[in-house]
């Protein structure tokens, strides 16, 4: 493959910063359901 | 609504005219901004002439971004805002209004600025009418977009940096739009002009009728 | 709505990975180089979903979630809530648009960026969204932050056309040397398991546009939940100091 290390970095950026924000937003979320009461998550 | 419009127009002139920030900072600073374009780029009188109408209107961006920054903080010291609302003028016509003070500043300043290009970038001008035409498009175009960006951002502590931040790459088409044009115009070819003033003139009056729309509920709660 | 993602929520992002790493293999494995672009034809099956979700799918569901909440009969919090959702996930994969377009370029054309129409557009949307998701963050009471956000987002997309016109005239008016025929590299002779890949990509990403689109959402709610149970905490603390109960 021609330019193997631009396509690979492409890939790899593409999915590593996918999986961060996805990453960030679940434990956000996580973090934020434990300080709420259940009652008032309805 | 033409009344109310007139009305808050005059009074935002009155107060301009009155406090002089405009003569004495805001036209200055528009011209240093020319002669520190002149420093970054080359004294060469053919380069400068030749990007003559691009630095004219990035130059009128940012200035216009002082007058309407302008606009509003004389609404929002002295809680100004809340008598504006509580006037009983049509939401509309004190959009209209403000959108009309800082066109009638910006046309003010376009005048000094043509004349400091002429003078120290050696830019000849012709093609009087699309110049014309360009500059009244271009300037109700960015009065407009400006005061609706304007009264969002009034009031807030991060008022001096989002308002560019909202109003820069709205305004990215008039830019183009207006540089390309006058562009066309010196260079004595109109034909391919016309497109871009065509262009300025729709988008003027698309931001002109979201204005006269929204702002009313904009200045109600903000 | 309970804290656990929902089983259909759960399936969406097990099947988005899949279909994304499948997009990966088929990219990077299977698919042959083009013939006129050779390798690089690899970064558009991660180019062209994103665009096209980022610009179509993210912001149109920003703009339509922003008329919903200004017009009086469906005004909820809800839409403006997905309005803001989209439009963070929509500006994320603008991004990367811009990132691997960027690559792309670099491997074609040799330079990073050039001012090309479709880049020049993309640029100025991506900056008129981060513009909108800045608004946004502005604080003020719900109802003001709801209702000036969708403003600035249906202000924002009535730009979208004129900037695109603008630009596109702006390059075909001054074109002094094309780097590419734009129409023959991005319509090229596409061999069949290419078409496929490409296909496969623009599912797996609106998959996983749907499955950012759930959890984002999600966690705006709880912020906003929060946001209210410590108005009334103050509340009741105001009350217990005043002994009123």
């Amino acid at each position: 493959m021609n330019d193997a290390g631009y396509i690979f970095a492409g890939y790899f950026s593409t999915f590593a910063i996918l999986a961060g924000y996805a990453g960030w937003v679940i434990r956000r979320k996580r973090t934020l359901s434990r300080l709420l009461r259940p009652e008032d998550i309805t | 609504m033409w009344r109310d419009a007139a009305l808050v127009a005059g009074k935002d002139l009155r107060v301009e005219a009155r406090s002089r920030v405009g003569v004495n900072q805001v036209v200055p600073f528009a011209l240093l901004v020319l002669v520190v374009f002149a420093f970054a780029l080359d004294s060469d009188r053919d380069t400068l002439s030749a990007v003559g109408p691009g630095l004219f209107w990035v130059t009128v961006m940012f200035s216009g971004l002082l007058a309407i920054q302008r606009s509003f903080v004389i609404e929002s010291d002295d809680d100004a805002r809340d008598a504006l609302r509580l006037s009983g003028l049509d939401g509309a016509g004190i959009f209209l209004g403000k959108a009309g003070a800082v066109a009638a500043q910006l046309a003010v300043l376009e005048v000094v600025l043509a004349l400091g290009v002429v003078v120290l970038y050696d830019v000849h001008l012709h093609g009087p009418v699309m110049l014309l035409l360009t500059c009244l498009a271009a300037t109700v175009g960015v009065a407009a977009a400006g005061t609706v960006y304007g009264i969002i951002a009034a009031g807030l502590r991060v008022r001096d940096t989002l308002l560019p931040l909202l109003v820069l790459p709205v305004l990215a088409p008039v830019l183009l739009a207006a540089a390309r044009a006058c562009e066309a115009a010196l260079a004595g070819t109109p034909a391919d002009g016309w497109p871009w003033v065509r262009l300025l003139f729709v988008f003027a009056t698309i931001y002109v009728t979201f204005g006269v729309v929204a702002f009313g509920p904009l200045l109600e709660e903000a | 709505m309970t804290t656990k993602s929902s089983p259909a929520v759960r399936v969406l992002g097990w099947l988005s990975a899949v279909t994304l790493a499948l997009t990966a293999v088929m990219a990077l494995v299977v698919t042959p180089g083009d013939v006129n672009m050779g390798d690089s034809v690899r970064l558009l099956y991660l180019h062209v979903p994103t665009a096209w979700l980022a610009m179509y799918v993210s912001f149109g569901v920003t703009t339509l979630a922003s008329v919903l909440y200004l017009w009086k009969r469906t005004r909820s919090r809800f839409w403006d809530l997905t309005a803001g959702a989209s439009a963070e996930i929509g500006v994320l994969f603008l991004g990367l648009t811009l990132l691997i377009g960027s690559i792309w370029g670099r491997i074609t054309w040799g330079v990073w960026w050039t001012w090309d129409a479709r880049l020049t557009t993309t640029a100025v949307l991506f900056v008129l969204y981060l513009g909108y998701l800045a608004v946004r963050k502005v604080p003020a009471s719900p109802e003001v932050q709801s209702r000036r956000a969708a403003i600035v987002a249906i202000a924002a997309f009535l730009d979208v056309p004129i900037v695109h016109q603008s630009v596109e005239w702006w390059r075909t008016l001054h074109q002094d040397a094309t780097f590419l025929d734009d129409r023959r590299l991005l319509d090229p002779q596409i061999h069949g398991s290419m078409a496929w890949t490409l296909f496969l990509g623009v599912i797996a990403f609106t998959l996983l546009y749907c499955w950012l689109l759930a959890h984002r959402f999600r966690l705006a709610w709880l912020e906003d939940r929060l946001a209210d149970r410590a108005m009334q905490v103050a509340i009741d603390e105001r009350r217990a100091e005043a002994g009123i109960s």
